[in-house]
C-alpha cells in the first residue's frame, strides 16, 4: 500500500517541480528570451483549466448516474472553440485594442466605463466561482482521504478540514507569488500559464493512463468494453432532450464568461493568431479527456463494492486492483486540475475586485490623492494579494459550510448557470452597437435575481429555503415558485432556471436597451468594440524588439530632439549591456521614456504615443479624451497668454500716450509761468512808468488825465486777468455754485451775441442763426452757459482770419442732448493743436496777445460742471466747436 | 434649427472594396466562410441525438457517433485552419469581420 506519508511527499515534489517551471518560465520572459511560451500550443494548453477536478473526478461521477449527458459539459465549448471566427476572435481583439484586464472590465468598458456595471459583474463572478472553489478544495481533500482509508498505517483521524485550509493556503502562496510578482499592464503572468500548462498535460496524461488501463487492462479491449457498457446499468440512451441541450447551450455560455475562462482566453493571450491553433487542439483535449469517461464509470461500477463514491472512480479503480503507481499518477491528475483551477479563478477574481471595488474607494477616500505612481502601484498589488486571500478562504469556508456532500457536478452546473447570466450583455455589447448600460445592468439584475431564486438557494437546502416555499410558492403564489415559475411546472430545475434565468434575462437587457439612450462616451466605445476590425490593425507579433526600439527612437528623436534622444537609447542600452542606440524595450525602459516624452508633450500623449507603438494596440477613447483635454488645456493658456501680451500692449501704448500728454502738458505748464509773469509784468511795467512820470514830472491836467486814465486800464486788465485766473481755479476745485433757473436757448444765444458784439471794433463779423431750431427750453445755469457762448463768439471775432468773417451757430437735438455747433469759416485750428486749445494759457502761435489763454479753458470747466461737454468738431471748413448739453437739462425743462 | 428632412444627405458610402477579387483572395474568403459554417455543423451534429428516441439507442453506438462526429469536427477545423494559415495574406482577410 502507498503510504500516506509517499503521497504527501510526492505532493510537495510536484508542487516545487511547478514553482520551478513557473520561475523558469517568469525569467525567460523577464529576458525576453522565452519564445517557447508564446507557442500556440502553451496557449492551447492553458485553456485546459477549463477541465477542473469537477471534469477529472466528477465526470466519472456524473456519467455513472446520468450516462452519456456529462459530454454536453465538453460540446459546448467545443462548438465555441471550433467557431472561434465569430465571437473568441473578435473578444480578444477588443481585449487587446482596449487593454481588458478581465470579464467585468470588458463589461465596463463597452458600457462607458461603468464602474457600477463592473462591481455587479464581479460580485457575481465572486458569487458564482467560491462554490467552485470549494468544490475543488472537497475533490482534493476528498482523494486524499480515500488514500488515507487505504493506508492502513495512516493516523486515524486525518482531519479534512486542516487538509483543505492546507491546500486553499499553499495555492494562495503560488498565486500571490507568481499572480502578483509584476503589475504588467497587459495583466500577462508567464509564470501562471506555463505552470497551468505543464499541468495540464499531467492530467491529461493521467487521465488517459487510467483510461487505457480500464479499456485494455480490465475490459480486454475496445469491442468488449462497448460490450460491457451495453450490458451495464447506463446500456441505452436514456438522456433528456431538454437537460441536453440547455447543458451544451450553458457550457457554451460558462466558456466564454468564467472569470478564470475569460483570463486566459483573452487576457493571457499573446497572439490573435493562436485562436486558429486552439480552434482545433482544444475539443482535440477536452475531447480526450471525456473519452474514457464511460469506461471508467461502467467498469467501476462492476468493479467496486455497492455505494462507493463514483466521483472518485478515477482513484480508486487503479487503488482497488493494486496499480498505486497509476493510482499516484491519477492523484497528481486530479490535484493538478483543482490547483491550476483555484489559481487562475483567485487570480482572475484578484483582479476584478481589485481594479473594480477596491481602487475606486481607495481613490475616493484616499485624501492624499494618487500623486506618485509608485503608491498606487502598492497599493494595487496588496489589495490584489489580499483579495487572492479572500477569495480563497471564501471558498474554504464555503466548503466547511455545505459540509462537502453533495454532488460535484450538481454544484458546477450551479456556478455555470450564475456566471451565464453576463452572457447577454458580453454578446450584445460586442455586436450590438444599440446595447445600453442600463439595458445591461437591468438584464444582469433579472438574470441574477431568477438564478438566485430558483437555482442557487434551493441547492442550499431546506436550511435557506424552507420545503414549504418550494411546494406552494412565496404567500401561496402558485406561479412564483422558484422551481415552477408561471405555473410552468414538471421541468428540471436546471432547465427551468437556465430556460427563465437566460430568457428573462435577455429580453430585459434588449428592452431596456431599446428605450433608453446611450451616454457619449458608451456609444463611442460600442462603436470601438462592434466595428473592431474597421479600427485596429491587423495582429502584429509580440516579438521584433529592434523593430519596435528603432521605432522609438525615431519617435523620441523627434520629439525631444536627436542628441537627446540618442543619449537617452544609449545610455539606456549601456545599462542593459547591448552595444548601440537600440536598447531592449524593457517595461523600465519605456517607463523612463514615457517619463522623457510626457515633460514634452503630455502624460496622456505620450502614454499613447508609446502604447501605440509597443502594444500594437490602438489607442482607446480615454486616451483620446485625456489627449484632447491635455491639448485643450494648452491651448486655453495659449490664448491666454496671447490676450494678456494684447492687453500689456494695450497698456503701453495708453502708457506712451499719456507720456507724450504730460510732456507736452510739462512744457505747457513752463510756457504758462513765462506766460504769467510776462502777462503780470507788462500791464505792472506801465502802470510803474506812468506812476513814475506821475511822479516827477511837471505834466499838464490833460497829460496827468491821459496817464491816470492808462494807469486805469492796465490795472483794470489786471484786474480781468486775476479775475479769470480765479475763476478758472474756483472752476476747476469744484467749488462753483450753480444757479440753475430754467430759459430758452434762443434768449441766452441772444445775450450772448449782444454782449459779444459791445466794444467791437471795426472788424464786423457776420452771425448766421436758424431761430426756430433755437427754441429750446432748458434749465441751467444761464449766466454760465451764456459764458461760454460769448467767449466762443469772442473767439470766432478774434481769430476768424477770413476776409469776410462769418460764424454760424447752428442747434440740433440730438442724442437726448442739445447740440450748439460754432463753426466759422477762417482757417481752423492745425490738427496737432487740437488737444490742446482747451489746456490753460494755451494760444495757438503768439501772434495775437488778445487774451491771456484762459477763455476755453474756462468753457471746458464750466460745460463739465454744468454736465455737458465742449468739443473741437473737425472737418468743419474752418474752426468749429461743439457744445453739448445733456439729455436731463434738455428734458427736465419741457 | 432646420428641419430634418432638409438636411443634406450624406454622400454615398464608398464601396468597402473591390467588386473583384484575386483568385487568391476569393478562395481565402471562401475558407473564411466554410470557418464560420463550422460550428453550425457541430451544432447540427451534437443536437441529433434530440430526435433518439429514449431508451431504444445502445449506449455504445451513441458513443461511437459522438465520439466519431466530434473527430470530423476536430479535423474539418483543424484542416481548414492549416489551409488558412497557409494561404493568409493576413491584411486582405483582417478587413472583414
Amino acid at each position: 500500500m502507498t503510504s500516506l506519508n509517499l503521497l504527501v511527499a510526492v505532493c510537495i515534489a510536484y508542487v516545487v517541480f511547478l514553482f520551478g517551471v513557473a520561475f523558469i518560465a517568469e525569467r525567460a520572459a523577464k529576458r525576453g528570451q522565452g519564445g517557447w511560451l508564446r507557442l500556440p500550443m502553451v496557449y492551447t494548453l492553458s485553456l485546459s483549466i477549463y477541465c477542473t477536478a469537477w471534469t477529472f473526478y466528477g465526470a466519472v461521477g456524473y456519467a455513472a448516474r446520468s450516462g452519456l449527458e456529462y459530454v454536453t459539459i465538453y460540446l459546448g465549448p467545443s462548438i465555441v472553440m471550433v467557431g472561434w471566427w465569430w465571437v473568441l476572435r473578435k473578444m480578444v481583439r477588443v481585449g487587446r485594442s482596449q487593454r481588458i484586464t478581465s470579464v467585468a472590465d470588458l463589461i465596463s468598458s463597452r458600457f462607458g466605463k461603468s464602474n457600477t456595471l463592473a462591481v455587479m459583474v464581479t460580485l457575481l463572478a465572486v458569487v458564482g466561482t467560491t462554490p467552485y472553489i470549494a468544490l475543488q478544495l472537497q475533490s482534493v481533500t476528498l482523494s486524499f482521504a480515500t488514500f488515507a482509508a487505504a493506508d492502513a498505517r495512516a493516523p486515524l483521524s486525518t482531519d479534512p478540514n486542516s487538509n483543505a485550509l492546507a491546500v486553499a493556503a499553499g495555492l494562495a502562496v503560488f498565486t500571490v507569488i507568481f499572480g502578483t510578482r509584476n503589475l504588467d499592464a497587459n495583466e500577462r503572468h508567464h509564470g501562471v500559464v506555463m505552470a497551468i500548462a505543464v499541468e495540464a498535460v499531467v492530467k491529461l496524461f493521467a487521465l488517459l493512463a487510467v483510461g487505457i488501463f480500464v479499456v485494455w487492462g480490465l475490459g480486454g479491449g475496445v469491442s468488449a468494453t462497448l460490450d460491457r457498457i451495453d450490458a451495464s446499468t447506463l446500456g441505452t440512451w436514456q438522456v433528456d432532450g431538454g437537460r441536453w441541450a440547455a447543458l451544451i447551450f450553458l457550457s457554451a455560455a460558462a466558456f466564454l464568461t468564467l472569470p478564470r475562462m475569460f483570463q486566459v482566453l483573452v487576457v493571457e493571450n499573446e497572439n490573435e493568431d493562436h485562436l486558429r491553433t486552439a480552434g482545433w487542439a482544444f475539443p482535440l483535449y477536452v475531447m480526450l479527456m471525456s473519452l474514457f469517461v464511460v469506461p471508467i464509470a461502467v467498469v467501476g461500477l462492476d468493479l467496486m463494492p455497492e455505494g462507493a463514491n463514483p466521483d472518485l472512480f478515477v482513484l480508486t479503480v487503479p487503488l482497488s486492483q493494486g496499480q498505486e503507481g497509476l493510482a499516484m499518477l491519477s492523484f497528481l491528475g486530479g490535484f493538478s486540475s483543482a490547483t491550476s483551477m483555484v489559481i487562475v479563478a483567485s487570480l482572475a477574481l484578484a483582479t476584478m475586485v481589485s481594479n473594480h471595488v477596491v481602487m475606486p474607494l481607495w481613490l475616493r477616500f484616499s485624501t492624499a490623492g494618487a500623486t506618485r505612481s509608485g503608491d498606487v502601484r502598492n497599493v494595487v498589488i496588496l489589495s490584489r494579494r489580499v483579495a487572492i486571500a479572500g477569495v480563497l478562504l471564501l471558498g474554504y469556508l464555503y466548503y466547511r459550510m455545505s459540509g462537502g456532500g453533495a454532488a460535484l457536478a450538481a454544484i458546477g452546473l450551479i456556478s455555470f448557470t450564475g456566471v451565464a447570466q453576463v452572457l447577454p450583455a458580453l454578446l450584445g455589447g460586442l455586436f450590438w452597437r444599440g446595447a445600453t448600460r442600463f439595458g445591461a445592468m437591468s438584464g444582469l439584475l433579472v438574470g441574477f435575481a431568477i438564478w438566485a431564486y430558483s437555482l442557487f438557494l434551493p441547492s442550499f437546502g431546506p436550511a435557506i429555503m424552507p420545503p414549504g416555499l418550494l411546494e406552494s410558492g412565496p404567500w401561496g403564489l402558485g406561479w412564483l415558485r422558484p422551481q415552477a415559475l408561471f405555473g410552468i411546472a414538471g421541468l428540471d430545475p436546471l432547465v427551468h432556471a437556465v430556460l427563465w434565468s437566460m430568457l428573462l434575462n435577455a429580453t430585459t437587457f434588449f428592452v431596456v436597451s431599446l428605450v433608453t439612450f446611450p451616454s457619449p462616451l458608451e456609444r463611442l466605445q460600442g462603436a470601438q468594440m462592434v466595428n473592431v476590425f474597421d479600427h485596429s490593425m491587423s495582429p502584429r507579433s509580440w516579438q521584433g524588439g529592434a523593430a519596435q526600439s528603432e521605432d522609438l527612437l525615431i519617435m523620441a528623436q523627434r520629439i525631444l530632439g536627436s542628441a537627446e534622444a540618442q543619449t537617452l537609447f544609449r545610455s539606456e542600452a549601456e545599462r542593459q549591456g547591448i552595444k548601440g542606440y537600440l536598447p531592449e524595450p524593457s517595461p523600465e525602459f519605456l517607463q523612463r521614456l514615457e517619463r522623457q516624452l510626457s515633460g514634452s508633450v503630455g502624460a496622456a500623449t505620450a502614454h499613447a504615443m508609446i502604447g501605440q507603438l509597443v502594444g500594437g494596440m490602438s489607442v482607446s477613447v480615454q486616451d483620446l479624451m485625456a489627449v484632447a483635454d491635455e491639448t485643450a488645456q494648452m491651448m486655453e493658456y495659449s490664448s491666454r497668454l496671447e490676450a494678456q501680451s494684447q492687453e500689456l500692449s494695450r497698456t503701453a501704448r495708453q502708457l506712451r500716450e499719456a507720456n507724450d500728454k504730460l510732456t507736452r502738458l510739462s512744457v505747457q505748464k513752463d510756457a504758462f509761468l513765462s506766460q504769467i509773469s510776462h502777462e503780470l509784468r507788462t500791464p505792472m511795467t506801465s502802470i510803474r512808468a506812468f506812476s513814475e512820470i506821475l511822479r516827477d514830472m511837471e505834466l499838464t491836467e490833460e497829460e496827468q488825465n491821459r496817464y491816470a486814465s492808462v494807469i486805469h486800464d492796465e490795472s483794470l486788465r489786471l484786474t480781468r486777468l486775476l479775475d479769470d485766473l480765479l475763476d478758472l481755479s474756483v472752476l476747476e476745485n469744484g467749488q462753483v455754485s450753480l444757479n440753475i433757473r430754467r430759459g430758452n436757448l434762443s434768449v441766452v444765444l441772444d445775450q450772448a451775441v449782444a454782449s459779444a458784439s459791445a466794444g467791437e471794433g471795426g472788424r464786423r463779423l457776420e452771425i448766421r442763426r436758424d431761430k426756430a431750431q433755437e427754441d429750446q427750453v432748458l434749465a441751467s445755469d444761464l449766466d454760465r452757459l451764456a459764458q461760454v457762448f460769448i467767449n466762443l463768439i469772442a473767439n470766432a471775432r478774434k481769430y476768424c482770419d477770413a476776409t469776410q468773417p462769418r460764424l454760424t451757430i447752428a442747434v440740433s437735438r440730438r442724442e437726448g442732448g442739445v447740440v450748439v455747433d460754432f463753426i466759422d469759416n477762417g482757417s481752423g485750428i492745425p490738427k496737432e493743436a487740437q488737444d490742446l486749445i482747451f489746456e490753460k494759457f494755451s494760444r495757438l502761435g503768439e501772434q495775437k496777445a488778445g487774451g491771456a489763454g484762459l477763455g476755453l479753458a474756462i468753457c471746458r470747466e464750466i460745460m463739465t460742471r454744468l454736465g455737458g461737454d465742449i468739443t473741437y468738431l473737425p472737418g468743419q471748413g474752418g474752426a468749429a466747436f461743439r457744445v453739448r448739453l445733456p439729455a436731463h437739462l434738455a428734458l427736465a425743462a419741457q | 434649427m432646420s428641419d430634418p428632412d432638409q438636411r443634406p444627405l450624406p454622400p454615398p458610402r464608398e464601396p468597402a472594396g473591390p467588386v473583384f477579387l484575386h483568385t487568391r483572395h476569393y478562395r481565402q474568403r471562401r475558407l473564411v466562410d466554410a470557418i464560420r459554417l463550422l460550428p453550425v455543423l457541430a451544432l447540427a451534429l451534437f443536437l441529433l441525438p434530440l430526435l433518439w428516441p429514449r431508451g431504444e439507442v445502445a449506449d455504445s453506438r451513441a458513443i461511437v457517433y459522438l465520439f466519431a462526429s466530434w473527430t470530423v469536427l476536430i479535423l474539418l477545423s483543424a484542416l481548414l485552419s492549416h489551409r488558412l494559415r497557409s494561404s493568409r495574406d493576413s491584411e486582405e482577410a483582417e478587413g472583414r469581420k
